[in-house]
């Protein structure tokens, strides 16, 4: 045997091994702590809060009295809220839990239909939520609520014609920034982010002068400085898309979506070192722990085989679970990260039968075999 | 005022929705483990459930701080024992057998603080199929799940709350404690015969042992002696290398993920196919060096034994036995083939249809469906849900 095939077979059992080394490693033996006050979990950022009291006491109420509705309602909200707030899907099982005894009934409440599409969206089951809004709306058409979930939720599948249809009845029924929002969501679809940008720019200009610093505001003006900095992006138009970025932060430091959008716009101009900086606090956050390991690599610093070894094993039991949300992160971390490019591709592709947003199109065409 | 709230939440879920990430996946969902395995009639059940998911059920952390202490989760064992008791059953025909629990520790599971708690349970004489029966924290968060593993592999959520403990190949009636020794010589056997690509990897390493390279070309080894040593050391190298492997695996001393093992079995016989071929084809000198083949990729086969040994659901308690017998086992199962294999590769050595086709062509025939495994193993990893 010529000693050349003797290296590239060994090069490519090695290549082979270290494929699937990040899988091994994810299980450590269980071990009895020192001593009493060793802190075996973190369980909050610090002492309960008076929402998280408040929170709890309303969960316990409701466990005694599992059939009330405005309280379940309740629950749910807040549940939901919280999951948004801290990119934590156990949330939105909690939220599930208050809704048990509506959960599997074809005709409950209108509300409960609302939220139920909302949690059914955020587990990406979208032909479900789409039907509970459908039902939502078919018997309160003036749901403003309703109507801005299923705008999303067309947008987010990529379907132009019921997109914009849901968003006349938003722009009807909704304050201006959240109709906005909407409107420059599906622009953004069909491909005229050029156009919706100063509309939106300025509806942000006019709830800032209306000077309410209410949380619902708020909220509202951290999601329409996110799009508003991603369609920038989108435009080539770099320090303003950074401004947006920066002005919604401020408002807003530990939103996951924002923290992840904006690393990604830091990622595609190269400053993975700022990336880095930005997420170290956040890698609990799946998705935000995939950016920051991209950002590592990047810059060739930094324990990223530990990162990819973790990343790697929460994507494994994700897909262990059964989970449906995770697709578009685990293409990117094939075809970012492994160098899977077959196994990207067939993700992207997979991926992009569920979800066909500017995000989802760009991976689809990042692991399409080049032609030569 | 109502209406407003709801719909300052769709503001709020809107974004979520609209995620080019994904929020509903971060941090973690809840998710726990149960390994299950069963030797001398008893059943064990490792558990490890989040630590924050008991927390919440159970309130552990006293004073409220944040930071769940070792001591705050310590006093409250009593209290997890209880739960698992009520929430984890083990049904066993019409009775449920009654837990045992090891002393609670803690464990780190994929960066999330677990409670790892070990559960055994004796099962009786004379029952019928082991059932495990859960029921933990599904009502107070639906998307939980639990990843069993070791016995049977699944995922137990609300619409999927048992699962039938049938240890492959073995009686839970009689228990594998009263498996004989022949049942195990049996049960390897079995397994050579019945797993392809052990054979398969045999075969590409023994097709070329009956042919020799002249300066006039392929020719048959000149008398059984010279093939017979070139098999025996084939053989012999795969024989070590894998029972090594296997007593490594059996006792727990290394543990490599089952999907990675068949998946690189089924690659390593396509390496060994080529390098056979290549190695032959190059110098007669070189087919000596299959043996080194045959025990470099026999130590990978082994993990792949030790796999199967696991599923007849064997603690590491009294495995000696067993092992031996699976081991010799294997080892008759292969000289059976190897027996059939040699006289009919001797006798037909000299044949332009050996050379030319047989050996060619099923050297070929075996990468192809090697290939096939390889790629079906992986793609298995990438696709199946469990």
């Amino acid at each position: 045997m010529k000693p050349w095939s003797d290296r590239v077979i060994a090069v490519l059992f090695l290549v082979w091994m270290g494929h699937w080394m990040p899988a091994t490693s994810q299980a450590k033996s269980p071990y009895t702590p020192a001593d009493d006050s060793v802190v075996v979990a973190r369980l909050r950022p610090g002492v309960l809060d008076p929402a998280e009291r408040q929170f709890r006491s309303a969960r316990s109420a409701l466990m005694a009295d599992p059939g009330n509705l405005n309280l379940a309602l309740e629950v749910a909200r807040q549940a939901i809220r919280r999951g948004r707030a801290d990119a934590d899907p156990r949330m939105l099982g909690v939220a599930q839990a208050a809704l048990g005894p509506w959960w599997r009934e074809s005709v409950p409440p209108v509300e409960v239909l609302v939220l139920r599409a909302t949690i059914r969206q955020s587990l990406h089951d979208f032909a479900a939520a789409i039907a509970d809004l459908d039902a939502a709306v078919a018997r309160d058409p003036r749901h403003a609520a309703a109507w801005v979930t299923k705008a999303v939720v067309h947008v987010v599948r990529g379907e132009r014609v019921e997109a914009r249809q849901a968003a006349s009845h938003v722009v009807m029924l909704s304050d201006p920034l959240t109709a906005s929002v909407v409107v420059a969501l599906v622009a953004r679809l069909e491909g005229r982010s050029a156009k919706a940008i100063p509309q939106l720019t300025r509806a942000l200009e006019r709830a800032a002068a209306s000077g309410r610093s209410r949380e619902d505001l708020r909220e509202t003006v951290v999601w329409a400085g996110t799009v508003l900095a991603e369609m920038l992006a989108d435009e080539k138009q770099g320090t303003a898309a950074e401004a947006q970025f920066r002005k919604a932060l401020e408002l807003a430091p530990r939103d996951p979506y924002l923290l992840g959008a904006f690393a990604d716009f830091l990622l595609d101009q190269g400053r993975a070192r700022e990336v880095i900086a930005l997420l170290e606090d956040h890698r609990r956050v799946d998705g935000l722990l995939l950016r920051f390991v991209e950002a590592q690599r990047a810059v060739r610093e930094g324990s990223e085989a530990s990162a990819l070894a973790e990343l790697h094993g929460r994507m494994e039991a994700a897909r262990e679970r059964g989970d449906r949300v995770h697709l578009r992160e685990e293409a990117r971390f094939h075809l970012r990260l492994t160098g899977d490019l077959a196994r990207a591709r067939r993700l992207a592709e997979e991926n992009w039968e569920v979800q066909k947003e500017p995000a989802d199109a760009r991976l689809l065409a990042e692991t399409k075999p080049r032609n030569p | 005022m109502m209406r407003n709230f709801v719909f300052l939440l769709f503001v709020l879920s809107a974004g979520l929705g609209l995620s080019g990430f994904e929020a509903a996946r971060a941090h973690s969902a809840s998710t726990a483990w149960l390994h299950t395995s069963v030797s001398n009639r008893v059943a064990q059940v490792d558990v490890q459930m989040p630590l924050r998911d008991l927390d919440d059920v159970l309130g552990l952390d006293a004073d409220n701080d944040g930071l769940l202490t070792w001591g705050e989760l310590r006093r409250r064992s009593k209290d997890v024992e209880r739960l698992l008791r009520g929430g984890l059953r083990l049904v066993a025909g019409p009775e449920v057998l009654s837990w045992e629990f090891a002393g609670l520790q803690v464990a780190e599971r994929l960066d999330t603080p677990c409670a790892a708690l070990r559960l055994t349970a004796a099962i009786p004489d004379g029952t019928g199929p082991l059932v495990l029966e859960y029921d933990l924290l599904f009502d107070r968060d639906p998307l939980h799940r639990c990843l069993v593993g070791g016995m049977v592999t699944t995922v137990l959520s609300p619409d999927q709350r048992r699962v039938e403990l049938r240890p492959v190949g073995a009686d839970l009636a009689t228990g594998p404690a009263r498996m004989s020794l022949g049942t195990f010589v049996r049960e390897g056997m079995h397994h050579i015969w019945t797993g392809y690509d052990h054979l398969a990897f045999l075969l590409v390493l023994l097709l070329p042992a009956v042919l020799l390279r002249t300066p006039e070309g392929w020719r048959g080894v000149p008398d059984l002696k010279g093939a017979l040593g070139a098999v025996l050391k084939v053989v012999t190298a795969f024989t070590l290398a894998h029972s090594l492997t296997l007593g490594l695996a059996a006792f727990d001393v290394v543990r490599l993920p089952p999907r990675w093992v068949e998946a690189t079995i089924a690659a390593s016989i396509v390496v060994a196919a080529v390098l056979a071929w290549t190695e032959s084809r190059s110098s007669a000198a070189a087919v000596r060096r299959s043996w080194m083949t045959a025990f470099g990729f026999g130590l990978i086969h082994g993990f792949g034994f030790a796999g199967v040994l696991g599923e007849l659901g064997l603690g590491r308690e009294g495995l000696a036995g067993p092992l031996f017998g699976f081991n010799l086992g294997v080892e008759l199962g292969q000289l059976v083939c190897v027996a059939v294999f040699l006289p009919v590769a001797f006798l037909m050595r000299g044949t332009w249809v050996y050379r030319r086709l047989a050996w060619p062509a099923g050297t070929m025939i075996v990468v192809l469906a090697a290939g096939g495994w390889f790629v079906e193993r992986t793609f298995d990893m990438a696709f199946m849900p469990f």
